[in-house]
């Protein structure tokens, strides 16, 4: 029998984003303004624990894929530190005909193109670092 | 001490063409240059025309020629409805496709000099549309990293019309804009238009006409005026960056997006992430 998929699951974290804290509230009100400028149904959030590197609840959500539309990260900052670990969500993700988004960045993967412009992000942000303070410093 | 502003220590490795330019562009910090294939500058402005004369919804007999439009654009468009005129051409032209890479394509010998030829795009286009004597959309004297944006990143500044005098864009070149930063704490309470007054002397007011662009550091002091030539001004502008170099407010991924990545990179990220 076909379930009927409904809706884009939050999922923000509860520790630092890319060295930052980022208020809960300030993640699911990006979230729910994404949503509602791309029309998409917003499920209420799931959040990860704040344990470095834990992906527990990310990897809960795998069995309530084939009843949602997809996932709905805040940033792409969220995603799994290892080509490994991002493989598995994307293989999850396709195999339940689900798509993943990314609300600050406004980024969407729905199919392999998406998936190498997300890698070649992630490759390029790790090589590049935070900027000066200031023009002379 | 100030930069050195030679492009090569080491002689040889640029040629004379592109050494000339890199001089000039660490001395002054910017550069005017030339469009390449300027039918793909012409197609876009055929579409932003296309695009405003729907948002106006004007028809047939009621259309104006092209450079007229683009020239009076205030015959057409009313001061107030300037902004959700201005937002809806943003709207179209971010949906674009072709619009960033032909961007890039013009002014890539340029940025390649200038920046690299591994470079990070800003995902969106801004639009600039002054109409004469509009006071309502200036932008006051400013360096962009003042307020956060990456001192790597340099704009390409692209006029769909001739710009000149007080149509364009003026800038404090790079040795008066670096003594300013070096002296900022003379400059920390006044306001803009006070620093402006203050540096009125040194500004260079840049003519920049249609098939030719400006590429300028965006750390260095600029702004523009109330336009008081006769004719509208309307310009393009996007941020370009070494993709590895660091990012500011405007992060890889969410403001900009890869480029151009060289299959050397390509095969370093996958032996880095076959690493264990």
């Amino acid at each position: 029998m076909k379930i009927q998929k409904k809706g884009w699951r939050g999922y923000v974290f509860s520790r630092a984003i890319n060295g930052q804290m980022i208020p809960q509230r300030v993640q699911n009100l990006v979230l729910r303004a994404y949503a509602e400028q791309k029309e998409l149904q917003y499920l209420l959030s799931a959040t990860e624990y704040h344990m470095p590197d834990s992906f527990m609840i990310l990897n809960s959500l795998s069995a309530a894929l084939p009843g949602l539309e997809g996932l709905l990260f805040y940033s792409i900052n969220m995603l799994p530190g290892t080509t490994e670990g991002r493989r598995r969500l994307y293989d999850a993700l396709f195999s339940a005909g689900c798509g993943l988004r990314f609300a600050l960045e406004e980024l969407a993967v729905s199919n392999e193109n998406d998936v190498a412009l997300i890698e070649d992000l992630m490759a390029c942000r790790r090589l590049s670092a935070r900027p000066p303070v200031g023009i002379l410093s | 001490m100030p930069p050195k502003t030679k492009a090569v220590p080491v002689p040889g490795f640029f040629d004379a063409e592109e050494s000339i330019f890199i001089d000039s562009f660490l001395e002054h910090g910017y550069a005017i240059v030339p469009l390449a294939g300027r039918e793909a500058l012409d197609a876009a402005r055929k579409r932003m025309y296309a695009r405003a004369l729907e948002l106006l919804g004007r028809k047939g007999s009621k259309c104006p020629a092209l450079e007229t439009f683009f020239d009076h654009t205030e015959r057409f468009v009313p001061v107030e409805k300037l902004n959700a005129f201005r937002l809806g051409m943003i709207e179209h032209l971010n949906g674009d496709a072709l619009l960033r890479p032909a961007m890039y394509r013009m002014a890539r010998r340029h940025i390649e000099w200038a920046v690299g030829n591994e470079v990070a795009m800003q995902r969106t286009i801004n639009l600039s549309i002054q109409l004469p004597k509009d006071a309502s959309s200036l932008l006051p004297l400013h360096s962009d990293v003042w307020s956060g944006n990456s001192p790597y990143e340099l704009v390409l500044w692209l006029p769909l019309v001739d710009c000149f005098k007080t149509k364009s864009m003026y800038i404090l070149p790079r040795p008066d804009s670096e003594k300013i930063f070096r002296e900022f704490s003379a400059y920390k309470n006044f306001d803009a238009e006070k620093l402006f007054q203050a540096v009125k002397p040194k500004l260079v007011w840049l003519d920049v006409p249609y098939g030719r662009a400006l590429l300028f550091s965006h750390s260095l002091l600029h702004g523009n005026r109330v336009n008081d030539e006769s004719t509208t001004r309307w310009t393009f502008n996007v941020r370009l960056k070494g993709l590895f170099t660091p990012y500011g407010v405007k992060e890889l991924g969410e403001s900009f997006l890869p480029a151009t990545i060289r299959p050397a990179t390509r095969i370093g990220f996958g032996a880095v992430s076959l690493e264990k």
